[in-house]
């Protein structure tokens, strides 16, 4: 945590004197201190704290919706052979495609609401949380199997007592590889089209030339991000205190 | 001596290739009985199919040939089993993973164990394998011979008729192998618990067993079955015995002869 604290400090520090020294033009790069005045500028206006509500709204809902699809989906494909098979080819398919090329269609489907945004947000969302789920069931020790098997385990005493909490910590981690994804799917629908949001907010500042206001944009993003994907292991600690004990004897 | 707990007879074991290759035959014919309260291990080179008798004792596989009869009718589940690998739910604390049988078995409504009643049982085998102290740690928390003595106390919760162990020792250091070696020759006599054992240490087969059955290389039938006489618990002082090493020199002839006559 200090660690953390006193390298981004620091980080900021030489950021500002860069700026300083070589006097880089402010359309090029702009100082942190003029990134925290167009910060308060936003804030103040109120125009920030509705991109903001607007994105969180977007990017939860297709969160949400998508992580849950994709842990129901993904335990199926790693319990069930048949349905593994089926749904494989898809899965490599869609996962290799650039999926955020298909953000225009999801736009011209459903417009440029909260249902297209949180759809595109989904959609980023969708696979990490699958291929993560799948394989970590696939990954389950065999050791585990012998031993359920020898306990007499029925089949649903066996999914929920040894394959789901053996395959929750691949769970999160798919969860935390989505909210990278699922903030990149969050600006790249607003550059398809938005009138509000803070893709929109990026977007705008980029038209005017206004620097500061691109990082602001950029900067409120990257928080988000590092206070969910911490968020999320909070969680996991808290329903999977296994994972965090030390070898002691 | 007592009554017959489980006999296999004639029992036959091929395993098929999924390839259409020609199957695997590994067990030719192997016919033993198990009585009440007496501990049997099984040594044999490795590939004889010592596993594969334990996973039938456990219907976790079936005989191609040959049938295996438990006294008192049919098999419900009542086996315990030990491995090699103390596999102990990492997502369980040692008690919970002690509970773990009779779990299930109160999720069936099997038996109408209450809560408190699971409690006791888990922290009465604590007792008896020397967890006491370490029933709320995590299984990486604790040293490999503390996981095996939870395997076994997990293997124990379900009062088994049949306790079936697979080399549960041959993973640890020499000096923890000899210390469980004792725990449970006190813990077998103990309980009366009928015990089939499979290793590869015929030390351990000879100081541990009332008799040691001995296979041959695959495919594999009973080259002989040894007697161990003494009565047990037998202290540690038993394995510098003339009689114990005249039993264990005579067991090594006869696992070792077919390679010898290779050489």
């Amino acid at each position: 945590m200090l660690y953390g604290l006193s390298s981004v400090l620091t980080g900021l520090i030489v950021w500002e004197g860069v700026y300083r020294i070589f006097h880089v033009s402010p359309l090029i790069l702009s100082p942190p201190s003029a990134v925290a005045v167009e910060f308060v500028n936003l804030a103040r206006s109120g125009t920030l704290g509705n991109d903001i509500l607007v994105s969180a709204r977007q990017f939860f809902l297709g969160y949400i919706i998508a992580s849950a699809l994709a842990i129901v989906i993904g335990l199926l494909m790693g319990v069930n052979r048949h349905f593994r098979y089926v749904s494989n080819p898809w899965v490599q398919a869609l996962y290799a495609t650039p999926t955020v090329s298909l953000a225009p269609i999801f736009i011209i489907w459903l417009g440029f609401g909260l249902i297209s945004k949180a759809s595109i947000v989904g959609l980023l969302v969708f696979f990490p949380v699958l291929i993560n789920t799948s394989e970590g069931v696939r990954l389950l020790d065999p050791h585990f199997v012998d031993v359920a098997a020898a306990f007499g385990t029925n089949r649903w005493e066996f999914f929920y007592k040894v394959v789901l909490p053996a395959t929750l910590p691949h769970i999160f981690t798919g969860l935390r590889l989505a909210v990278a994804r699922g903030i990149i799917g969050l600006v790249v629908a607003d550059l398809f089209g938005s009138t509000e949001g803070l893709g929109y907010l990026i977007l705008n500042a980029s038209q005017i030339f206004n620097t500061p206001q691109l990082f602001v944009g950029t900067v409120v993003l990257a928080i988000g991000g590092v206070l969910l994907t911490e968020l999320l292991t909070v969680i996991e600690r808290l329903v999977s205190p296994w994972t965090r004990v030390a070898h002691v004897l | 001596m007592s009554e017959t707990l489980l006999a296999f007879e004639m029992v036959r074991k091929e395993f098929t290739r999924p390839n259409g290759d020609a199957p695997i035959l590994a067990i030719e014919n192997v016919s033993f009985e198990l009585r009440a309260k007496e501990f049997v291990s099984v040594v044999g080179p490795s590939g004889c199919g010592k596993t594969t008798l334990l996973r039938m004792a456990a219907g976790m596989t079936k005989p191609t040939a040959g049938s295996l009869h438990f006294a008192g009718g049919a098999h419900d589940g009542t086996t315990g089993f030990v491995f090699q690998h103390a596999s102990l739910f990492p997502w369980r604390t040692v008690s919970e993973n002690v509970a773990y049988g009779l779990e299930l078995a109160r999720n069936r409504r099997r038996t109408h164990l209450a809560h408190a009643e699971v409690q006791r049982r888990v922290g009465d085998l604590l007792e008896l394998v020397g967890l006491a102290d370490f029933g709320r740690f995590y299984p990486p928390e604790i040293s490999g011979g503390m996981q095996q003595r939870c395997n076994l106390a997990r293997a124990l919760a379900i009062q088994p008729d049949l306790l079936l162990m697979d080399e549960p020792f041959s993973a640890l250091d020499a000096q923890t192998r000899e210390e469980l070696q004792l725990e449970l020759m006190r813990i077998a006599s103990e309980l009366g618990t009928t015990i089939l054992f499979i290793t590869h240490d015929i030390r351990e087969a000879t100081f541990l067993s009332d008799r040691v059955i001995v296979l041959s290389a695959r495919p594999s039938h009973v080259l002989e079955i040894v007697d161990v006489p003494a009565p047990r618990p037998r202290a540690f002082e038993y394995q510098v015995s003339t009689e114990f090493n005249a039993i264990m020199r005579h067991l090594f002839e006869l696992v070792h002869e077919p390679t010898a006559q290779a050489v």
